[in-house]
């Protein structure tokens, strides 16, 4: 089942010219199921195209949809309610409220969302068990270490089962170690069907997680490259495809591998 | 590109936060000014105003309030601006900036604000002071006390000390800017918060605090109140402070573990921020509480005493008009043009008390002329018919006193009375005989009315000028016939008028006195409401950059943009109210006691709570339009980030 599909996605920035062109058309689809992997230099468009997919910014022309609904037919009412329900998303920089505990951070698009207090408690078991998240759940916010605030990041992205979790360099921020758990976490929940996710990073090794990788440039997508079996050799690949397109990679995150 | 330069282009660059504290200072100024106009205006200053030495000094103690306020007003905008640019300051330092670049950065920059705010605040300053004066003259129905003008004194006071003040504060604020801190200049943003603590134990005492506070102030009386109201205030202060600081998080944190309320809609957010909130402005919430309540309630408490004044004029004065005249006038003569005057002026005469006789001077009180005014029993009988009051029969030398007295005369109250009138000693039986209350008026001191042959015996001897007349009126719409009272005495020749007195004329001067010090009470409130409200308005933006970072997560996690503006005008909601709230309830209290003490003079509760009630609407209102306009503004300003 085809979750999201972009057809013809552009956007222009700055109205004198010469415009700055960040998207020209690009075409994406993702199915359930998906582990996708955007990956760019800076200023290929990566940022761009995940937030006209997340509805945060409109296209210039182009069009998304999410599971059959048309993201620009909806107004800002509808679409922060259909945003809620339906996707998930992951930042760099976690995005907690540094108001609230750690627990109500992760309830928060289910309280938005009106369920009621007993299923909200239900699910709240349920996701941050999956996530190793439970002994936090009373922290503040600061208390907690940065791959412990992404984890929590990541349960409040699922804890509504959105139709597609969308990621913006979830490693960004994190050392190896905690960046190889937050991945492994995203992995596991793909693995088990409860996931369909789509990330944006220029970080290999977050990369070699993903089932499939689009390469973008110049705002447009360059190539693509599936992976089939073993996630080292994924790496590998991964790296040879940034070396042949000529940008060699200066992410020392790899050492780590 | 000289410092200068790059201090004015600074201010060009940021605009909008230079807008606020510009705004603010600005309005400083205008309000510094309305009042120096009033203190070195040359009609007060030459006394043309009623009771002018004491209402002067009045307006020169609330003149150094509102300097000190304006001080201490503009020393916290400047911080709190400057607060907000810490991220500014901290590049500028790490860029290479010395601290003594950066402070002299600063002072150039608080002399640029001083002079832009104290230009545009006398420029605003003088067409609105004339707006005022006949504003508060129409509402207050005189006539303006003083002329409009410029005064110059006044401009140059303003013009000085704001100067000098932007100066000192500018020095003050430099000192406090330390590059050495560079890392955490920058860092401002970025501090973690620690949930605010609180103490059950002190949350509990703020409320016994206030709660006995309130208690004492129920039950005071007139001789308690002296020593109960300083310690009540403190009292009653403290607790206020201590609930802020740490009632409020008690509550809000009591609340935040209620899952039924808190896992629903937007109380998450909207409580989980307002902890934090309440927490850090609590001394700022806590001080418009207890200033906004002393303000309500001495406001009230002028405007209690202003019409327990001008009631009491109804006591002192019984009648509106009272006229004596001599025989020397024909009194028939008089009264009918004072028909005529009523008439003619729409003024209906309610009561009417009209006697003729003669003057017995007593002689022999204390030096003082006192007299008695003898009317014969035709005479008396004659009006007591036409005004429907009981008529007196006399034989002999029995005489009736007339007094304002409504019991039935018994046999018991009769008493001998000497009088002498023209050489000749008369001692009448007198008894006392109910009478209207007229107003008490030179030289006459008791009314008298004798058996009309003893009135005739002592009238063949009396040449005109030791006859009088009464005449004593009550007016319809008294309070607006000021004129028609002034044309009744003119009806009557100088030379003739023995004596007057006029509640009108009594009333218009208290009035006039009134008049200013209510301006006053206007006036020092009305800038306490508008520096309060700025104050909370500062606050509110003090934090905005870290909020819209907060906003537009919220946004991307799904909350449109009416939800957010639901939970900020929530917040907003509360911590413009919450102050005023707590200083209706004190002003509430304190009113009681005022009325307490009032009590002998038949002030009921609600009588005296009246007046607070209409401070408090007032000054309601203007918080309702300050927190539209913050919310307003601090709405927009969230959502004007680009990616929103």
């Amino acid at each position: 089942m085809t979750v999201l599909r972009a057809t013809g996605l552009s956007r222009v920035y700055g109205k004198k010219q010469p415009v700055t062109w960040a998207l020209r058309g690009v075409d994406l689809s993702v199915e359930t199921g998906d582990f996708i992997g955007v990956m760019g230099p800076s200023g290929s468009g990566k940022t761009t195209l995940l937030n006209l997919l997340a509805a945060v910014d409109t296209p210039t022309s182009g069009t998304v949809e999410i599971n059959g609904v048309e993201l620009s037919k909806l107004n800002d009412a509808n679409l922060a309610v259909f945003r809620r329900r339906n996707l998930g998303f992951i930042f760099q920089d976690y995005n907690l409220l540094h108001t609230l505990s750690i627990k109500e951070n992760v309830v928060l698009p289910l309280v938005l969302d009106n369920v009621p207090p007993a299923t909200i408690l239900k699910r709240l078991e349920e996701v941050s068990g999956q996530l190793g998240i439970s002994a936090i759940l009373d922290k503040r916010v600061f208390e907690v270490s940065g791959g412990e605030q992404q984890r929590a990041a990541i349960a409040r992205a699922i804890i509504h089962r959105p139709a597609l979790i969308l990621a913006d360099e979830p490693t960004g921020n994190l050392d190896s170690k905690s960046s190889g758990a937050v991945m492994k976490a995203l992995q596991d929940l793909n693995d088990e069907g409860k996931a369909t996710i789509l990330l944006v990073t220029h970080d290999p090794f977050a990369a070699s997680f993903c089932r499939r990788i689009l390469f973008i440039r110049d705002g447009r997508i360059h190539s693509e490259l599936r992976r089939y079996g073993d996630r080292r050799r994924f790496f590998q690949e991964i790296l040879d495809a940034l070396r042949e397109q000529g940008g060699v990679t200066h992410d020392f995150s790899a050492a780590g591998v | 590109m000289t410092f200068r330069r790059l201090a004015f282009s600074n201010i060009k660059g940021l605009r909008r936060k230079y807008a606020a504290f510009l705004f603010s200072s600005v309005l400083s100024v205008i309000i510094f000014y309305l009042l120096a106009s009033f203190v070195l205006h040359p009609d007060v200053v030459n006394g043309y105003v009623a009771q002018a030495e004491r209402v002067r000094a009045g307006l020169r103690v609330a003149q150094y309030m509102i300097a000190t306020f304006s001080f201490f007003f503009v020393l916290y905008s400047s911080s709190a601006f400057v607060r907000s640019r810490k991220k500014e300051f901290g590049l500028l330092s790490l860029l290479g900036a010395t601290k003594r670049q950066l402070s002299r950065f600063v002072v150039i920059e608080h002399v640029i604000m001083g002079l832009g705010s104290v230009a545009a605040g006398l420029g605003l300053g003088i067409p609105l002071s004339k707006l005022m004066l006949a504003g508060m003259s129409k509402m207050l129905q005189v006539t303006s006390p003083i002329r409009f003008m410029v005064v110059m004194p006044a401009v140059i006071q303003t013009a000085c000390l704001f100067m000098a003040l932007f100066v000192v504060i500018g020095f003050i604020t430099a000192l406090q800017i330390s590059p050495r801190k560079v890392i955490a200049l920058l860092r401002e943003h970025q501090r973690p918060k620690t949930l605010p603590s609180y103490s059950p134990l002190i949350a509990l005492l703020s409320v016994l605090l206030i709660g006995g506070g309130y208690a004492v102030a129920w039950h005071v009386d007139g001789t308690t109140i002296v020593s109960a109201m300083l310690p009540v205030t403190f009292v009653v202060s403290a607790g206020t402070f201590l609930f802020f600081s740490q009632a409020t998080v008690w509550i809000l944190r009591k609340l935040q573990g209620k899952v039924s309320f808190m896992y629903r809609n937007l109380n998450l957010l909207t409580v989980g921020d307002l902890v934090f909130r309440m927490k850090d402005n609590a001394r700022v919430l806590a001080a418009v509480a207890v200033l906004s309540a002393c303000v309500i309630t001495a406001t009230g408490t002028v405007y209690t005493a202003q019409a327990t004044f001008l009631r009491d004029e109804e006591v002192s004065y019984p009648h509106a008009v009272t006229l004596t005249i001599s025989g020397e006038s024909d009194p028939s003569e008089v009264l009918a043009s004072i028909h005529k005057v009523a008439s003619d002026d729409k003024v209906k005469i309610t009561e009417e008390v009209f006697l003729t006789g003669l003057v017995a001077y007593d002689g022999n009180d204390g030096g003082a002329r006192l007299a008695t005014l003898i009317v014969s029993e035709d005479i008396y009988n004659q009006w007591a018919k036409e005004a429907g009051r009981p008529e007196v029969s006399l034989e002999g030398n029995q005489g009736a006193l007339l007094i304002p007295w409504e019991a039935k005369p018994s046999e018991k109250d009769r008493k001998p009375l000497e009088l002498s009138f023209h050489g000749k000693a008369v001692t009448l039986d007198a008894i006392p005989h109910p009478f209207p209350r007229v107003n008490w008026v030179y030289p006459i001191g008791q009314y008298v009315a004798v058996d009309d042959a003893l009135f005739q015996d002592l009238l063949k001897d009396a040449d005109p000028s030791e006859q009088a007349a009464l005449i004593s009126l009550e007016l319809e719409a008294w309070q607006k016939s000021l004129k028609t009272g002034r044309r009744i005495r003119e009806t009557v020749p100088d030379e003739h008028l023995i004596g007057y007195s006029s509640r009108l004329e009594s009333y218009e001067a208290h009035k006039q006195m009134y008049a200013l010090t209510a301006m006053i009470a206007l006036f020092v409130t009305g800038l306490f409401f508008i520096a309060s409200g700025s104050m909370l308005y500062f606050r509110l933006f003090g934090e905005i950059d870290e909020d819209r970072e907060k906003y537009r997560a919220m946004r991307r996690l799904g909350l449109s943009k009416a939800e957010i503006a639901n939970v900020v005008s929530r917040q907003v909601l509360v911590f413009f109210f919450a102050p005023i709230t707590f200083g209706a309830s004190h002003c509430g209290f304190a009113m009681k006691a005022l009325s307490n003490v009032l009590r002998g003079q038949d002030w009921p509760f609600l009588g005296v709570f009246r007046y607070a009630l209409w401070a408090i609407a007032v000054f309601s209102a203007i918080q309702v339009a300050y927190f539209l306009f913050a919310r307003r503004a601090y709405v927009r300003e969230v959502f004007e980030a680009p990616g929103t």
